[in-house]
C-alpha cells in the first residue's frame, strides 16, 4: 500500500493552516477535516511527494465538500502541484488562490537546476522572475519550463 | 419413349357406356316392376275380395230367397201345394208338420228320378236324416245324391215345413267364379258345402285374422290368397281361393317380357357404343400414332382427321404445330451458330485484357471488367518497362460484336506499339494520333473513345492525353479524411474521339508522378447504369464511393467501388460496358520515402536508415500504414491528428533529440517485432512482477535508488506517477469477463490481487540516453481507439471522469510526463506499454518535448 496522506493542522494568524504530506492518491482521507474548515484556511503542499489520477479525483471530491464560504489559499505548492493544478480542471476551485509555489531554473555556470520557492506576486505579466543562482551567486537563472504553461494557473 | 397401351380408350368408353346403360335400366326395372307388381298385387287381391263377396252374398240370397220361399208357402193350403211344388223344378221333397203334429210330405218325382233314384230310395235316404233335430239348414250329400235342407217354423200359423233342394244353385254359385275355387264352412271351419271334399279351411288363419271379412296370404307351401267373409245369420264363411301362381301368372309374364325387352336394348346400346367409341379412338389412335413419329423426330408429315369435332381441331392444330417446331429448329439451328460465333467472339475479346491484378515493381493495377453483352465496346491495356508505365482505356460506340471488332483494333494497336513503339511510347498524345490513324479506315462509322497515360518515373511526371473520353481520377498522397472529395480529374486539352477526324492533333497534358497516389481510369457504363427506379448511378454517387473507400489497397478499392455500384443497380442489367481499373504507384528508392520540409533532418534520415518500400516518414499526416508522422504541433493537436487519421501509427516528435534513433528503432519494431530487450537497449535494470498495490512501495523504492545523474532533477517523481498509474490501470484491467468487469468497476480503495499467470510485469531499463518503463499485462485489451480515445477526451475536458472505477486521467497523466508513449498489443493476449524519458539535463527540454507516440498491433504472440 502506498505510503499515504498525512494532514496536520495548525493556526497561523487565526487561520487554520493545514498541512499535507506524502502522497495524494486513492486512499487518502480528508475525513478529519470535516467542520474543521472555517474562515480563511491555508493548504500548504511542502511536503507532498506525489499525486496520482486517483488523487486528483479524491482531491476534487474533497473541496466540493467544503463550504463555499471558506477561503482557500494554496501554499508552497510544488512543481508536480502546479503541473496538476495546470493540466487538470477542478484542482483549485474558483476564489481559490495560489499564494507560493516552486518553479524549476536552470544555472547554466552551475549546470544545475533548482527549485525555487515564488510568491504568485513575483510573476509579473506571466514572466518568470529574474533570479541570481543560490549556488553560484553571479550567474542569472534561466526559467526551466515554459512560462505560458508552468503559469496558467496564475490566469 | 411412349408407355404402353393395357386399357385403351375404346374398352373404356364401352364400359362406361355399359355400366351406365346396365345401372339405369336396372334401376328403372326394379323401381318400374316394384311399381307394377304392387299394383297388380292390389288389383288381384281386391279382385279375390270382391268375387269372394259376390259369391257369399250369391249364397246368401238363395239362402234367404229360399226361406222366404218357406214362409209364403206356410200360408198356402196344402191341397194347393202339389200344384204349387210342381212349378218348383229344384224341390226334392217339403214336409208340412201342424201344431198337432199332422205330417204332410209332398214328394217331387221328377226331381228325384232326374237324380236316377226312386221315391222309396230317396224316402229311405231323407229317414235316414233326422230332421227333427235340424235347426235351419244343413247340406246332405252322399254317393248318390246331395240336397240342401231347409226347416222353417211360422208360429202364427203354427205349421213347420221342411224343405229338401237341389244343391244345383249353390253348384252353379260356387262354379259362377271359375278361376276361383270357392267354399262355404261353418264357423267351426268344417266344411259345409264345396264342390271339392278335399278342402282346407285356412281357419286358424282367418281366426287369427279376427277380421269379419278380408284377404290373406295362406298356405306357405303352396303360397295361395284367400278371400273370407263371415256371415254371422246363417253362421257361415264364404271363401275363394287362389293359388298365387296362378293370381300373378299375367304379372310373371310381362316382368318376363320386360327382361327380355331391357336385354335387348342394352345389346343394341353395346352395339351402338362400339360403333360409336371407335369412330371416337381411331381418330386419337391416329394422332397418337402421329405424335409417335414427331417424338422420332419425322416432322414432315400430316395427320388427316376428317371428324369435324374437338379432334378433327386437334389434328389440325397438331400438324400446325409440327410445322412449327420444323421452322423453329431451323431458327435454333442458325440462333446457335450465331452464339457460337459470339462466344467465340467474347472469347477472343476476353484474350485482349490484361489480368484482373496486376503487380510490377512499380506499380498495382487492379481491374474490373463487365460488359453489357456477350461482347463490350469497352477495353484497356498497358505497356510497362522499367522507366514507365503507358496505359490505354477505350470505349467504343455501342457495344456488342462492333463494337468488340473495334477493340480488337485497339488492341493490336498497343501490341503493334509494344514492339516498335520507341520514344512514341513517352508521349500518350502520339499513341493516340497512331491508334485514331489505324482506325480512320472505318471511314467514320465506328468511334472510339480513348484515354493515355504514361506514368514516367525518368522524368517523374504522369503524362496524359485524352480523346474525348472520361476524365480519369486521380488520388494525392496525403489523404484527407476531413475533405468531401480527395479525387481529382486528370483535366486538360481534349481531342474528337478516335476515327472522327483525320488528325486529333491530341495534346500532351502532364502533373508530377509524386503528387499521385492512384489513378482511377474508367469508362462511363458505370455511371450511367440505371436501378429499377430508372435513377443513374451518376457522379456523385460515384464520387462518394471513391472516397469512402479511397484508403483501401488497390484491389479493396475497386472490388469496394464496384460492389457498391451493383449493389445500387440491383436487379438491373447494365445499359452499358463497365471498365475500371486503378493504378497506384509503388513508392521506391529514398527520394519517396521522405518527404520533409526540414532538409537537413531528411537528410540525416536517408543517411542511416534503410527503408523498404512501405515505409513513409513525411511532415503532414498520411493516413497510411507504414506513415510516420514527423510533428511540430503540440500534444492536444497531435492527438486529435491521431484521432483523425487511424491508420498513422507512429507520431515522432520533431523536437526529438535523436529523431534518427527513434525513427530507426520504430521502423525496425514495425518490420519485425523487435523484442522489448532490443527495445530498451542493454541496461535493463529491473524486472519485477506486480500483483496488487501492495507491491507499489517496492516499485517506488526501486525507483527511489535509480541514478538520474545528466536528468533535470526528480524524474523519479515523473516516473513513479508514470509507473503508478500504468500499474494501475493493468491490476483493475485484468482478468476476463465478469472478473474483467468486476476489476474495471472496482472502488480504487480496494485493490485486486491477481494470479500469478495474470500478474503484471513491470520493467525499468536505464540506458545511456533514456529511462523506460514497461508493464505488460496478459489480457491484451489495449487498443489504439481506446489510448487515442482516452487522450483525446482528458485533453479535451481536463478533468476527471466521474464513474465507478478510475478516474480516467491515467493514460493521460503518463502520456504527459513522457516524451515517448510506445504500446505494443496482440489483442486477447498481451499489452506492453513503455514510456521513455529522455536523458535531459533541462526540465523545459523535457516540457517542451513533443510526446512521441507509437503503436504496434500483433496478430500473435510468435
Amino acid at each position: 500500500m502506498s505510503e499515504g496522506l498525512k494532514i496536520n493542522t495548525g493556526n497561523e494568524n487565526g487561520n487554520l493552516v493545514v498541512t499535507f504530506s506524502g502522497l495524494i492518491d486513492e486512499d487518502s482521507n480528508f475525513s478529519s477535516l470535516e467542520n474543521k474548515l472555517i474562515g480563511n484556511v491555508i493548504f500548504d503542499f511542502e511536503e507532498v511527494s506525489l499525486i496520482n489520477s486517483c488523487g486528483i479525483r479524491e482531491w476534487v471530491t474533497f473541496l466540493e465538500s467544503v463550504d463555499k464560504g471558506v477561503t482557500l489559499t494554496y501554499r508552497n505548492c510544488r512543481q508536480i502541484i502546479i503541473e496538476q493544478v495546470n493540466m487538470v480542471h477542478g484542482f483549485i476551485r474558483d476564489g481559490a488562490q495560489i499564494e507560493s509555489f516552486y518553479a524549476p531554473y536552470y544555472c547554466e555556470d552551475c549546470d544545475q537546476e533548482h527549485k525555487i520557492h515564488l510568491n504568485v506576486s513575483d510573476v509579473k505579466d506571466g514572466q518568470a522572475p529574474v533570479l541570481k543562482c543560490p549556488k553560484c551567486k553571479t550567474a542569472d537563472l534561466e526559467f526551466d519550463a515554459i512560462e505560458e504553461q508552468y503559469f496558467q494557473f496564475i490566469k | 419413349m411412349s408407355r404402353r397401351v393395357v386399357f385403351p380408350l375404346k374398352v373404356k368408353l364401352i364400359m362406361i357406356m355399359v355400366g351406365l346403360l346396365i345401372s339405369s335400366i336396372s334401376f328403372y326395372a326394379i323401381f318400374a316392376l316394384n311399381l307394377f307388381e304392387k299394383d297388380k298385387s292390389a288389383y288381384i287381391y281386391g279382385n279375390s275380395n270382391e268375387a269372394n263377396i259376390s259369391f257369399s252374398q250369391s249364397a246368401i240370397n238363395y239362402l234367404n230367397s229360399s226361406f222366404e220361399r218357406l214362409h209364403i208357402l206356410s200360408f198356402i193350403p196344402t191341397h194347393q201345394l202339389k200344384d204349387v211344388l210342381s212349378n218348383y223344378s229344384d224341390v226334392y221333397h217339403l214336409e208340412i208338420k201342424s201344431s198337432s203334429d199332422d205330417k204332410n210330405t209332398f214328394y217331387n218325382l221328377n226331381q228325384i228320378e232326374k237324380d236316377g233314384i226312386s221315391k222309396d230310395e230317396y224316402k229311405t235316404i231323407v229317414d235316414s236324416f233326422d230332421t227333427g233335430s235340424l235347426n235351419g239348414f244343413k247340406i246332405f250329400k252322399d254317393e248318390m245324391i246331395s240336397f240342401l235342407i231347409l226347416k222353417y217354423e211360422n208360429i202364427q200359423k203354427g205349421v213347420t215345413l221342411t224343405i229338401s233342394l237341389s244343391t244345383e244353385e249353390l253348384d252353379r254359385i260356387l262354379m259362377s267364379f271359375s278361376q276361383y275355387k270357392s267354399n262355404i264352412y261353418n264357423l267351426d271351419g268344417s266344411l259345409f258345402y264345396s264342390k271339392d271334399e278335399n278342402t282346407t279351411s285356412y281357419i286358424t288363419d282367418i281366426n287369427k285374422s279376427k277380421l269379419d271379412e278380408a284377404t290373406i296370404d295362406v298356405d306357405s307351401e303352396n303360397p295361395r290368397i284367400l278371400s273370407f267373409k263371415i256371415d254371422s245369420k246363417y253362421n257361415l264363411i264364404f271363401t275363394t281361393e287362389i293359388l298365387k301362381s296362378e293370381a300373378y301368372k299375367v304379372n310373371d309374364y310381362l316382368i318376363g317380357k320386360s327382361k327380355v325387352f331391357g336385354l335387348v336394348i342394352l345389346s343394341l346400346s353395346i352395339f351402338i357404343a362400339l360403333l360409336f367409341s371407335r369412330s371416337l379412338t381411331q381418330s386419337l389412335e391416329k394422332l397418337y400414332n402421329f405424335t409417335l413419329s414427331i417424338s422420332k423426330g419425322e416432322f414432315n408429315q400430316n395427320v388427316e382427321i376428317k371428324s369435324r369435332d374437338e379432334i378433327g381441331a386437334l389434328g389440325d392444330s397438331i400438324n400446325f404445330m409440327s410445322k412449327e417446331i420444323v421452322r423453329y429448329m431451323s431458327e435454333m439451328k442458325e440462333k446457335a451458330r450465331l452464339e457460337n460465333e459470339i462466344e467465340t467472339a467474347r472469347y477472343v475479346q476476353s484474350t485482349y485484357f490484361p489480368e484482373e491484378l496486376i503487380e510490377s515493381h512499380n506499380h498495382s493495377i487492379a481491374s474490373f471488367y463487365k460488359p453489357a453483352s456477350e461482347c463490350g465496346g469497352d477495353w484497356w491495356g498497358f505497356i510497362e518497362n522499367e522507366d514507365r508505365l503507358c496505359i490505354v482505356i477505350t470505349d467504343a460506340t455501342g457495344h456488342g460484336v462492333p463494337a468488340a471488332l473495334l477493340t480488337a483494333t485497339a488492341h493490336c494497336c498497343i501490341e503493334n506499339l509494344k514492339q516498335v513503339g520507341g520514344d512514341d511510347l513517352k508521349s500518350p498524345a502520339k499513341i493516340l494520333e497512331f491508334m485514331n490513324s489505324s482506325i480512320q479506315c472505318l471511314d467514320g462509322k465506328m468511334l472510339m473513345t480513348a484515354f493515355c497515360c504514361v506514368l514516367d518515373k525518368e522524368s517523374g511526371r504522369a503524362f496524359y492525353s485524352n480523346a474525348s473520353h472520361n476524365p480519369p481520377l486521380y488520388r494525392g498522397v496525403i489523404y484527407d479524411e476531413t475533405k468531401k472529395n480527395n479525387f481529382k480529374p486528370l483535366l486538360g486539352k481534349t481531342g474528337p474521339r478516335l476515327g472522327h477526324k483525320e488528325f486529333g492533333n491530341y495534346v500532351d497534358e502532364s502533373i508530377p508522378l509524386n503528387e499521385i497516389e492512384r489513378i482511377l481510369f474508367f469508362t462511363d457504363g458505370i455511371l450511367e447504369s440505371k436501378n429499377s427506379e430508372n435513377k443513374e448511378y451518376g457522379q456523385r454517387r460515384f464520387l462518394k464511393s471513391l472516397n469512402k473507400y479511397g484508403m483501401r489497397n488497390n484491389k479493396g478499392f475497386i472490388d469496394s467501388i464496384v460492389e457498391e455500384s451493383f449493389l445500387f443497380y440491383g436487379d438491373c442489367p447494365i445499359d452499358d460496358d463497365v471498365t475500371l481499373l486503378s493504378v497506384s504507384m509503388k513508392n521506391s528508392g529514398e527520394l519517396k520515402m521522405v518527404d520533409l520540409n526540414n532538409k537537413e533532418i531528411e537528410k540525416k534520415i536517408k543517411e542511416n536508415i534503410s527503408f523498404s518500400s512501405d515505409i513513409f516518414i513525411r511532415d503532414t499526416p498520411i493516413n497510411k500504414d507504414g506513415s510516420f508522422y514527423l510533428s511540430s504541433k503540440s500534444d492536444q493537436e497531435n492527438i486529435e491528428i491521431l484521432m483523425n487519421n487511424p491508420k498513422i501509427n507512429h507520431l515522432v516528435g520533431a523536437n526529438s533529440a535523436n529523431i534518427v534513433e527513434e525513427l530507426l528503432l520504430n521502423i525496425n519494431n514495425y518490420k519485425r517485432n523487435m523484442s522489448l530487450g532490443e527495445y530498451l537497449d542493454e541496461y535493463r535494470f529491473h524486472t519485477t512482477n506486480v500483483h496488487s498495490k501492495e507491491d507499489f512501495d517496492k516499485i517506488n523504492n526501486l525507483l527511489g535508488t535509480l541514478d538520474v545523474d545528466g536528468y533535470f532533477e526528480s524524474p523519479i517523481d515523473y516516473l513513479k506517477i508514470i509507473s503508478n498509474e500504468l500499474l494501475t490501470n493493468a491490476i483493475y484491467h485484468s482478468g476476463e469477463g465478469d472478473v474483467f468487469t468486476e476489476r474495471s468497476s472496482m472502488q480504487r480503495k480496494s485493490t485486486p490481487v491477481l494470479t500469478d499467470l495474470e500478474s503484471v510485469d513491470y520493467t525499468l531499463a536505464v540506458g545511456h540516453e533514456n529511462i523506460a518503463i514497461c508493464v505488460t499485462d496478459f489480457t491484451g485489451k489495449l487498443s489504439r481507439d481506446i489510448i487515442i480515445e482516452n487522450l483525446e477526451r482528458s485533453f479535451r475536458e481536463r478533468e476527471h471522469q466521474s464513474k465507478n472505477g478510475g478516474a480516467g486521467l491515467g493514460l493521460f497523466l503518463a502520456f504527459s510526463y513522457a516524451n515517448q508513449l510506445i504500446v505494443r498489443t496482440t489483442p486477447g493476449k498481451c499489452t506492453e506499454v513503455i514510456c521513455i524519458i529522455e536523458k535531459n539535463k533541462r526540465f523545459k527540454m523535457y516540457k517542451e518535448r513533443i510526446t512521441s507516440f507509437h503503436y504496434f498491433e500483433e496478430k500473435d504472440v510468435v
